[in-house]
């Protein structure tokens, strides 16, 4: 049985999936449009590659079709996918400035709350930069 | 009248229906093909009066009904060809089997698609020989909406056709409703008072209020432009004076408020403040709700 909200969107690549939550406080159409970015981005979904149609994924996550168009529009307007009348969506080719600027911006959102967070308690500077060091070397031990 | 559009399933114009103790006004609304439309309104907010005065179950006072360009009731049998209904009290027989309630109806439908229906009988596993008595409540809504659909029909209009079932059963109802629209061609109308159901597989989402339509939009814009703005310490007075909010409160920490207008509210709101998107949910009690109590 398919998970809840959880597409293969590859088909045949058991690691590309999507996943969305009903619950989560992000819009829906937020969360579709950066899962498939993170897949475009990671090199999941290849340039030229087909996208489900609308409905086809719509169905797939239980979501409504408006939903997913206006995660596709957005997609398109972003440069990440493009579409042919009558054919359907593709991944575009992105350039690597685009494809390191979007794994930047992925990053600076949650921390520039944490900075905030940290400034308001009075952290220094170093001891939040030995923070993320710290943290970055616990994390690759896993 | 002006032409009918291919890709409008379903128009409502003008719908008014009186009762000494109840009005449904001035009804408009269009479901568009291809799409899903929640039709949402509180008990007793007239949501099963509009669907039976579409299938001129009751007769309309005014109004003008078309589907697939064709009007009702002058051309109610090659409507009903067009549209399945399933509305608040099914029609099965309760003494018969789905076996002889399928074998019964399909005479009537020269469009019966026995395949589907095979096809859907083993997907829900409903059963075949026992008495639509002996069937869950569930099961019942699935055979009534398995029944709904043997003649492939364009338009399903079902009135609360996920109420009262366990959150599985729900969840089944609202694939087969995704299902249904998948070809892009045909259209479904649903009324609720599930909100998070409408929120889920809603393309349109239309909310009826003591017989009278608030609005009838497509849900991304209609969830874009509401917002919950709130304006934290106590230098809010003069935003909260604004026309863009309404249902304005002091709470502890500053003054909350409400815009249907957020684009705007963005461009003139000044000071400090920040916005919360509201679920469909919140939004339905925001307008429906205690209002004037």
């Amino acid at each position: 049985m398919k998970g809840y909200g959880t597409i293969y969107l590859a088909r045949g690549c058991s690691d590309v999936l999507i996943h969305i939550s009903q619950t989560s406080s992000t819009p829906m159409y937020e969360q579709v449009l950066s899962e498939i970015q993170r897949l475009i981005v990671m090199g999941h979904m290849k340039p030229d590659e087909m996208l489900p149609s609308i409905r086809e994924l719509s169905k797939e996550l239980m979501t409504s079709g408006i939903t997913i168009r206006r995660a596709y529009q957005e997609l398109e307007r972003s440069g990440f996918i493009y579409t042919r009348k009558g054919k359907g969506s593709f991944v575009s080719t992105l350039s690597e400035e685009k494809l390191a600027k979007w794994k930047l911006d992925q990053v600076r959102v949650p921390l520039l709350e944490s900075v905030v967070q940290a400034k308001k308690l009075n952290l220094e500077e170093e001891q939040f930069q030995d923070l993320i060091k710290h943290i970055w070397q616990e994390t690759d031990e896993h | 009248m002006n032409n009918h559009d291919e890709r409008t399933l379903l128009e409502v114009n003008g719908l008014t229906k009186s009762y000494l103790d109840f009005q449904l006004r001035d009804v408009n609304i269009q479901v568009p093909a291809g799409t899903i439309m929640g039709f949402l309104g509180r008990n007793g907010a007239g949501k099963s009066t509009m669907m039976k005065a579409i299938m001129d179950l009751i007769k309309r006072d005014e109004g003008d009904i078309r589907v697939l360009g064709m009007s009702m009731p002058e051309e109610e049998v090659a409507v009903k060809e067009q549209v399945g209904y399933v509305g608040d009290t099914p029609l099965l027989n309760n003494a018969w089997t789905m076996e002889r309630t399928l074998s019964f109806a399909r005479h009537f439908y020269p469009n019966w698609d026995q395949e589907a229906v095979d096809r859907n009988l083993e997907r829900f596993q409903v059963p075949f020989d026992k008495k639509i008595s002996e069937l869950s409540k569930g099961m019942k809504v699935k055979a009534s909406l398995i029944l709904a659909m043997a003649h492939q029909p364009k338009l399903l209009l079902l009135d609360e056709p996920t109420s009262g079932l366990d959150p599985v059963v729900r969840t089944e109802v609202l694939e087969l409703l995704l299902d249904f629209v998948q070809d892009e061609s045909r259209g479904v109308l649903f009324s609720s008072h599930i909100t998070s159901d409408v929120e889920k597989i809603a393309d349109w989402v239309t909310v009826i209020n003591d017989g009278e339509i608030l609005f009838s939009e497509d849900k991304e814009s209609l969830l874009d432009r509401y917002r919950r703005i709130v304006i934290p310490g106590n230098g809010g007075g003069k935003a909260v004076e604004t026309p863009l909010l309404f249902n304005c409160q002091s709470t502890m920490g500053g003054y909350v408020g409400y815009t249907d207008r957020f684009d705007r509210f963005q461009k003139v709101a000044s000071g400090k403040w920040r916005s919360e998107r509201l679920t469909l949910e919140e939004l339905f009690v925001l307008l429906t709700g205690r209002k004037g109590e």
